[in-house]
C-alpha cells in the first residue's frame, strides 16, 4: 500500500469533513473563537495524522488556510515564541501563517 | 479507411481478423496511415474481452489492499487502446488471498508488442481473507458488467462503483462499502478492522452514513443489507443540497431528508459561477474567494459608476458616487444623494432639493437647531420667541423629550432611528442569524458584508481556502485588512480567566483601557467582549455610533445592531467587559491604517480586498472627523 499517497487522500478527506461540518453547524460557522473547531472530530482527525501529513498541511496553508495553524503546533510541539520575531507583540492568525511556513522551509528537512 | 467499425463497438475476433486482412492488403505507408486511425477511434477494446481474443497477456500480482498491479504485453501488430473497467475482477490463486475488484477507469494505450506495468486502484472482495501482495498472482477472471445473467450483489456493485462520487471518498469508506455489498454482514462489528501502525478499527458511524448516502445514491435497496438499517437520517442527518444555485439545509422527518430552509442562495457549492462576468480592468478576478479565474473578459460596467455590472446592485445609477455595491450614497444621510447635493455635509435631514439645510421661518436658525421652526424667533432661544412661558413650555417639552431617550439609551439600550449604515438583510439571512441570536428579532439591525467563510467545499469537492476570512476581534480594530486574530494556539484550551487577560493585553497592546461600563460615552468609542456560558470569550463588538454596534460574526455576516444586549444569549453569551478609547487616538489608528492598506496596494495594486479595505478605511477616517466636529459644535 501506498502510505503517503493514502495520507494525502486522508487529509483531504478529513478536510472536506471539516469543511462540511463548519458548514452544516450555524453554531461553529458563526464562531470566531478557533477552540470551537479545534474540537471537532475531523479536526482531531487530521491533528491525529501526525507529522507525515504536514507536508499536505502547509500546502493548504499556503493556499491561506490559517485555520490549521493549531494542527502545526499541535503536531510539531512548537510554540509561538520559537516561530514569531517579537514574541510580546499580537499577530493575527494570517501572520502566524507565514511564520509557520518560513519556519518549515528551514526545518522541513529534519521532520 | 477501408476497415471502419461504428464508434463505440467493441471489435469482434471476426472483425479484427478482417481489419488484419485488409491491413496485409494495404502499402506500408497506408497501413502506418490506418494504424494511427484506428489507434484515435477504432481499437478500443475493454480488457477481458482483449485478453480473450489473445490480443493482450496480462499478468497480475497483489500490491496491498488499495491497489493491484498489472503487467499489460501487447501481442498484436496494432496500436491497441485498453480499457479496464470499475468491476474488473482478479481472482487470486492462492486460495487464502482475497480477489480483487477494481475500482477505477483506466485506459492504457500500447504500441505493437509495448509492454506496460500499471498501478491500478482495486478493493479487496474476500473480506475474512489475506489481502494479495506483490507475491500473490492474480488471474484475469472477468468484468462484471460483461456477465450475461449478473445476480444481484454484481448489479449493486456495478452501480456503486460507476458512481462519479465513489472514488471522492476515502479508501476506508469504498472498502467497507463493496464488503456490505459482498459479504453482507449483519451488524458493524462483523467488518474486518482497517488501519495503520496498529490502529485498527471497523467503520465509523460517519463511515457508515456515508455508505448509506452512497447507496442511496446509487439507487442500491438498503432492505437488502440489514447493517445499514439503523443508518437512517436519525442518526446520520440531512445533507445540504443545491436546488438551482441555493443551498438547502435539510431536516430529517420520519428517517427521511425534507428540504428545512437556504443557507446559502447562489452558492458556489451549488455552481454558481462567482467568477463568471466577474471582472477587473478586463481580467476575470474573484479575489474575495480567493480563486484565480484567468484572463480574458472585458469590463461591463452599464452605469459608469465604476462598479461593474456584475458587483453592481444598482444598475441605473445616475452618478458615479456610489459604494461598493454601485449605489448612490448618501454621505450626510440627508435623503439627497451626494451626486444631487450641493450641501454633501449637512448635519440634519430637513434639507431642500439641493440637500442644503432649510429655514422655514426665516430667522436665521435652520429647522434642525429651531426649536419653534414655522415661527420666527431668536438665535439665542434656538429660533424661538422669547416670551418666558414659552420658554417654560419648550424646556418641559426638551426635558421630557431628553428623559425619553435617556431612558431609552441608557437603560433599555434602544438607539432611536434606523442603523447608521448598512443593508436590510435577506429574508434566509434574517431566519440564519435569527436563530441563533434571538435577540435581533424585531430588530432594526443592518448587513454590512458578507460571509468569509475560512473553507470553500466546491463541487468539484476541492477545498478552497480563504486568506482574507476576518473574524469580530480583527474587525473591532476596525478594518479587514486585520484579519483573523484570537488567543494563541497554546491558550486555546486554557483556563477562561487565562483568555480573559491574552484580551486585556491584545487590547491594552493597541491603547484601549477598560472601561467602566458599556455604556456609550461622549469623546470615545467602545468594544463589547462577550463570554460565554463557560467564561470563555466568544465575540467582541465595535460601537459605531450612539448605541449602534457593529459585530463581525464569526465567519458570518458582519452586522450593526442597537446596543450589546441584542447580541447576547446562547451563542456568545453575555457582555463581560468592555473596552474604550478616544475619537482623536481612533482617528490617528484610522489614518495608520490607511496608509498602511495603501502601501500593501502598491505591491499589488489589483488586490480587490485591499481596494475594498482601503475604502473603508477612507469611510472610518469620514465618520470619525464627524463625529470629532459633532461633539465640538456641541460644545
Amino acid at each position: 500500500m501506498n502510505e503517503s499517497t493514502s495520507i494525502k487522500d486522508m487529509f483531504e478527506t478529513y478536510l472536506r469533513e471539516l469543511a462540511d461540518s463548519i458548514e452544516n453547524r450555524p453554531e461553529l460557522r458563526f464562531s470566531s473563537m478557533m477552540s470551537d473547531f479545534v474540537n471537532t472530530e475531523p479536526y482531531r482527525k487530521i491533528i491525529n495524522l501526525g507529522k507525515p501529513a504536514l507536508p499536505y498541511i502547509m500546502e493548504k496553508l499556503r493556499e491561506g488556510a490559517f485555520l490549521l495553524n493549531p494542527t502545526i503546533i499541535e503536531i510539531t510541539g512548537l510554540h509561538l515564541s520559537d516561530i514569531v520575531p517579537d514574541p510580546a507583540e499580537f499577530y493575527s492568525e494570517q501572520e502566524i501563517s507565514r511564520f509557520l511556513l518560513e519556519w518549515w522551509e528551514q526545518h522541513k528537512e529534519e521532520i | 479507411m477501408g476497415a471502419k467499425m461504428e464508434p463505440g463497438k467493441r471489435p469482434t475476433s471476426r472483425t479484427t481478423a478482417v481489419i488484419l486482412f485488409f491491413c496485409l492488403l494495404f502499402p506500408i505507408g497506408l497501413i502506418e496511415q490506418s494504424h494511427q486511425d484506428m489507434f484515435l477511434d477504432q481499437t478500443k477494446i475493454e480488457l477481458s474481452e482483449a485478453e480473450s481474443q489473445g490480443i493482450v497477456r496480462v499478468k497480475a500480482s497483489g500490491n496491498g489492499l488499495e491497489w493491484i498491479k498489472i503487467l499489460l504485453e501487447s501481442l498484436s501488430d496494432l496500436p491497441l487502446e485498453i480499457e479496464i473497467l470499475p468491476g474488473t475482477i482478479f481472482e487470486a490463486r492462492s486460495s487464502g488471498t482475497q480477489s480483487m475488484i477494481i475500482r477505477e477507469r483506466k485506459v492504457v494505450y500500447l504500441q505493437p508488442k509495448e509492454s506496460k506495468l500499471l498501478d491500478v486502484l482495486a478493493a479487496c472482495i474476500d473480506m475474512m481473507l489475506d489481502a494479495p501482495d506483490e507475491g500473490d498472482s492474480l488471474t484475469l477472471k472477468t468484468v462484471l458488467s460483461s456477465k450475461k445473467r449478473p445476480n444481484l450483489p454484481d448489479l449493486h456493485l456495478m452501480n456503486l462503483l460507476n458512481l462519479p462520487t465513489f472514488l471522492n471518498e476515502s479508501f476506508r469508506a469504498q472498502q467497507f462499502a463493496i464488503w456490505t455489498i459482498t459479504e453482507n454482514p449483519s451488524n458493524c462489528e462483523d467488518y474486518v478492522r482497517l488501519g495503520y501502525s496498529g490502529h485498527f478499527t471497523g467503520p465509523s458511524t460517519e463511515e457508515m452514513c456515508k455508505i448509506s448516502a452512497l447507496f442511496k445514491e446509487a439507487d442500491i435497496p438498503m432492505e437488502r443489507y440489514p447493517v445499514l438499517h439503523d443508518f437512517t437520517c436519525d442518526v446520520c442527518g440531512c445533507k445540504n443540497v443545491c436546488k438551482g444555485y441555493n443551498l438547502w439545509k435539510q431536516k430529517c422527518v420520519d428517517g427521511k431528508c425534507v428540504l428545512d430552509y437556504t443557507i446559502e442562495s447562489f452558492s458556489v457549492r451549488c455552481g454558481y459561477d462567482p467568477c463568471k462576468n466577474h471582472c477587473i480592468n478586463g481580467k476575470k478576478d474573484c479575489g474575495e474567494y480567493a480563486v484565480d479565474c484567468g484572463a480574458g473578459c472585458p469590463f461591463f460596467d452599464s452605469d459608469a459608476d465604476g462598479v461593474e455590472d456584475c458587483l453592481d446592485i444598482c444598475p441605473d445609477s445616475q452618478c458615479d458616487k456610489v459604494d461598493a455595491s454601485g449605489c448612490e450614497i448618501d454621505t450626510d444621510k440627508d435623503g439627497i444623494i451626494d451626486c444631487l447635493d450641493i450641501c454633501p455635509d449637512s448635519q440634519c435631514d430637513k434639507v431642500d432639493a439641493s440637500g442644503c439645510e432649510i429655514d422655514t421661518d426665516a430667522d436665521g436658525v435652520t429647522d434642525c437647531e429651531d426649536d419653534c421652526p414655522d415661527e420666527e424667533g431668536d438665535i439665542s432661544n434656538r429660533g424661538c420667541p422669547t416670551y418666558v412661558d414659552l420658554v417654560l413650555v419648550g424646556i418641559l417639552v426638551g426635558v421630557t423629550i431628553a428623559t425619553v431617550v435617556i431612558i431609552s439609551r441608557y437603560f433599555f439600550q434602544v438607539p432611536v432611528g434606523p442603523a447608521p449604515k448598512g443593508r436590510k438583510p435577506e429574508e434566509n439571512e434574517r431566519d440564519l442569524i435569527e436563530m441563533l441570536f434571538p435577540g435581533l428579532k424585531k430588530q432594526a439591525y443592518t448587513i454590512t458584508d458578507g460571509p468569509t467563510p475560512l473553507l470553500i467545499h466546491l463541487k468539484t469537492c476541492h477545498i478552497i481556502a480563504n486568506p482574507y476570512a476576518y473574524n469580530c476581534i480583527g474587525w473591532s480594530l476596525c478594518s479587514i485588512f486585520n484579519g483573523w486574530f484570537q488567543p494563541p494556539s497554546n491558550l486555546l484550551q486554557a483556563a477562561p480567566k487565562l483568555q480573559l487577560k491574552w484580551f486585556d493585553q491584545f487590547y491594552a497592546a493597541k491603547n484601549w483601557k477598560i472601561s467602566k461600563n458599556c455604556k456609550p460615552e461622549k469623546g470615545v468609542r467602545k468594544i463589547a467582549l462577550y463570554c460565554n456560558a463557560k467564561g470563555y470569550p466568544s465575540h467582541a463588538a465595535k460601537q459605531i455610533e450612539d448605541d449602534w454596534w457593529e459585530s463581525k460574526l464569526g465567519q458570518g455576516h458582519r452586522v450593526v445592531h442597537p446596543g450589546t444586549g441584542s447580541l447576547e444569549g446562547e451563542q456568545y453569551g453575555k457582555v463581560t467587559r468592555c473596552y474604550e478609547k478616544d475619537l482623536k487616538s481612533l482617528l490617528k489608528d484610522a489614518q495608520n491604517l490607511l496608509k498602511d492598506i495603501q502601501n500593501a496596494i502598491k505591491q499589488a495594486p489589483k488586490n480587490k480586498f485591499l481596494r475594498r479595505a482601503e475604502k473603508e478605511a477612507q469611510e472610518q477616517i469620514k465618520n470619525y472627523e464627524k463625529a470629532i466636529k459633532k461633539e465640538v459644535k456641541k460644545k
